[in-house]
């Protein structure tokens, strides 16, 4: 007897984190508990964990299929209704439905707008399968694109073939793919090796964690398939240690790879001979940097060395060695499978196929979309991200990371691509994108870049080890209200100095942040200088709150939730605030609810 | 578990994509909604639920889905059972039963001709 229905729960990280797993706990009781009303009920459903549906904002999330339900927001208490309601009477949780008005409709995410303009196709298993059954994997064409290489291709078809697709590096920097593999198997025969880079330091970035947690086989399949068109014989997957699951979900998917013989020797029978090791990193973000993480493989402290020789050449103990992104992977059988024009013809000229990002900050639907390429921030912001919450206006968003730039306004309607970004002065990067509202300051973000990048230095070349300590002590600066016109002068130096002299990216782009914050938000740079003012009231030298006497009603409210104990008064008395003690968190602005505390 | 050849992963993907796509919902050209309401479930809804169930299984019919729902009201007729196929009208059973089931899956879902002799009178 088949399964009847198939209960789909989110297995992400992040709806861990809400409980998934005591809801799949639950779930899995209350279906034995309904044994009593309907025999057989346990063996007619299928709990699957699964990988993560993107819908971050509104998780954890349940889909029960056929039927393609979508539960939001689900508890492990909704678990008794579930079964109860919708598994042994059919009847939907309407409770549990994204704006409840998906009742009668039987595809449950047409009608959601979040959902509306993706197309899921690096992500394409994500939410569909079990990650850690290999034999989901290969219900939906899984080791079908190596099966084609193995069986009817040249490693220079598939180099070609990938070359002809326009696939650029989905880490950040966007070099063509196909030219990379192609410098590495030009190398003389020998020992080569394939690398996976897993290391996503980006603040805010986790479309790789997904991909890994979600679909590990697509980026095992993707290696494989590297390893036969370059000729290497033996892949790493270099994985920082802050992803359990994820180094988790890949342990599995690989041991059951091997166990099948698709990693191995002589792999199905053609005499190919590929196996994967895990590699773990140790909280460096330096080590995302290709050639510091072939250090760290290697033993040595993670620093960058000076290119040429590229890793292409030189790599990995000497060898020629290719270092491609998990998406840039993920990518690979899709295209084998489809056909470079199939990639081709998604996108724009300048980039093809699609893009996923981690949209996070101040928006409504924080969470994972990808998109085709030459959507606009617009289309991404407003229409998928549903927008700024709380009436806030839209300041500007940062993508690609600490390497990245701020886009304000006037540009929303830029379509993403590599090229659009660079000319705004920012870039693609990994994939982060973080959006701004008028609640935050510039300068304070700046900081925040700043201060991740100084600290993550590795300190071997000078421009990056002082030029960004340099940059950081002028933002405190200008934060603190110390700060001249003219440091604006000298922080224009250090930017180019870092950009053009720096040994490697993280250098190289440090700057960035203040580069282009300089460039569209100079009034904010000059108001901080000049008139010792913070718009958004965040820097806290230069913000201060005060009590004003005839509105304040003596509730005593402030003063109980003060952490700084900065409040005195008793009750039904004016209260005041000791400018000295007070730590400018704003939570007695915020609290009161007679509107007699100011901000300045 | 053993290596596999070339031929085992082809039927391993065969079978295992019928698997997937069973549960699949992006792919379905029709549906097969059993009401179970009490009543229903009464007089042996369930069993009509399960002949489906089984039958598409057994056939491998991906794009067909069977799916329960609460009473459909006609509390005389049940078990009751609606087939929504791509390019015709709903169509609603009555008195369905596990033979009847087969009947209408062959006919109606596959064969695309309504089994008027099954149809609810309303």
């Amino acid at each position: 007897m088949a399964f009847k229905q198939y209960i789909l729960i989110c297995g992400g990280t992040a709806c861990n984190s809400g409980r998934a797993d005591e809801i799949a706990e639950e779930l899995r009781k209350e279906i034995e508990a309904a044994e009593t009303q309907v025999p057989g009920l346990s063996k007619d459903i299928q709990l699957i964990r699964t990988g993560c549906l993107g819908f971050c904002e509104k998780g954890p999330i349940v889909k029960i299929l056929p039927e393609n339900t979508f539960y939001v927001e689900v508890k492990p208490e909704d678990a008794r209704e579930i079964v109860n309601e919708h598994l042994v009477k059919g009847r939907v949780v309407d409770r549990l439905l994204y704006n409840h008005e998906q009742g009668k409709s039987l595809v449950g995410t047409v009608g959601i707008p979040f959902y509306q303009k993706q197309v899921r196709v690096v992500l394409r298993n994500c939410g569909f399968i079990d990650p850690e059954q290999i034999s989901d994997y290969i219900g939906r064409d899984g080791y079908a694109a190596i099966e084609k290489v193995l069986t009817t291709m040249k490693p220079a078809d598939v180099i070609d073939v990938i070359t002809k697709s326009g696939l650029r590096g989905r880490g950040g920097a966007g070099f063509p793919t196909g030219i990379k593999w192609k410098f590495a198997a030009s190398q003389p025969a020998g020992k080569k090796y394939m690398v996976c880079n897993a290391d996503e330091g980006d603040p805010g970035a986790y479309m790789n964690r997904s991909t890994l947690e979600g679909d590990p086989h697509a980026v095992l399949e993707g290696m494989m398939i590297a390893g036969y068109a370059i000729g290497a014989d033996q892949g790493y997957i270099y994985v920082r240690a802050e992803y359990p699951l994820a180094i988790q979900r890949l342990q599995v998917a690989i041991k059951q790879a091997r166990e099948l013989g698709l990693l191995g020797t002589d792999i199905l029978g053609t005499g190919f001979n590929f196996d994967i090791e895990l590699r773990l990193g140790a909280g460096a973000f330096v080590c995302g940097e290709e050639t510091a993480l072939l250090q760290s493989i290697e033993g040595e402290r993670g620093m960058p060395r000076p290119r040429p020789p590229f890793p292409a050449v030189k790599g990995l103990w000497g060898k020629p060695t290719v270092i491609n992104n998990v998406e840039t992977l993920a990518n690979i059988a899709n295209i084998i499978r489809n056909g470079w024009e199939w990639f081709a013809g998604i996108g724009t000229a300048d980039t093809h196929g699609t893009k996923v990002f981690a949209l996070t900050g101040k928006i409504c639907n924080s969470g994972l979309v990808e998109v085709p390429m030459g959507t606009t921030l617009r289309e991404i912001i407003f229409d998928i991200g549903g927008g700024i919450p709380g009436g806030h206006a839209f300041k500007a968003v940062q993508t690609g990371g600490p390497s990245g730039g701020m886009i304000p306004p006037d540009f929303l309607d830029t379509p993403i691509d590599y090229g659009s970004l660079q000319r705004l002065g920012s870039i693609m990067g990994s994939g982060g994108m973080i959006v701004m509202d008028d609640t935050d300051c510039i300068i304070d973000i700046a900081k925040f870049y700043l201060g991740f990048t100084v600290d993550e230095s590795c300190g071997k070349c000078m421009p990056c080890r002082i030029g960004g300590r340099k940059l950081l002590t002028y933002l405190n600066r200008i934060s603190d209200g110390r700060a001249k016109m003219q440091d604006l002068d000298n922080m224009k130096l250090i930017c180019d100095a870092m950009n053009r002299a720096s040994l490697c990216g993280l250098g190289q782009t440090a700057s960035n942040p203040v580069a282009s914050s300089m460039r569209y938000f100079m009034d904010e740079y000059v108001e901080h200088i000049q008139d010792k003012k913070c718009r958004a009231h965040k820097c806290r030298k230069l913000t201060s709150y005060t009590i004003v006497a005839d509105k304040c009603k003596g509730c005593t409210l402030c003063a109980k939730n003060c952490p700084a104990n900065a409040i005195t008064g008793t009750v039904r008395q004016v209260h005041t605030i000791d400018q000295n003690k007070c730590v400018k968190c704003g939570v007695c602005f915020t609290n009161c609810r007679f509107g007699a505390i100011v901000r300045s | 578990m053993s290596k596999l050849t070339l031929e085992e992963l082809q039927r391993m993907r065969e079978r295992n994509r019928i698997v997937v796509e069973l549960r699949d919902s992006d792919n379905k050209k029709a549906q097969i909604v059993v009401g179970m309401g009490t009543s229903g479930l009464a007089k042996g809804a369930k069993k009509v639920f399960n002949a489906f169930c089984d039958l598409v299984a057994e056939k491998g019919l991906v794009e067909v889905m069977v799916r329960q729902s609460g009473a459909m009201g006609h509390a005389d007729l049940e078990p009751t059972v609606e087939v929504v196929a791509e390019g015709m009208e709903p169509v609603l059973y009555a008195h369905v039963t596990e033979a009847a089931a087969a009947e209408i899956l062959e006919k109606h879902v596959l064969g695309r001709t309504v089994v008027e002799a099954l149809r609810a009178q309303v």
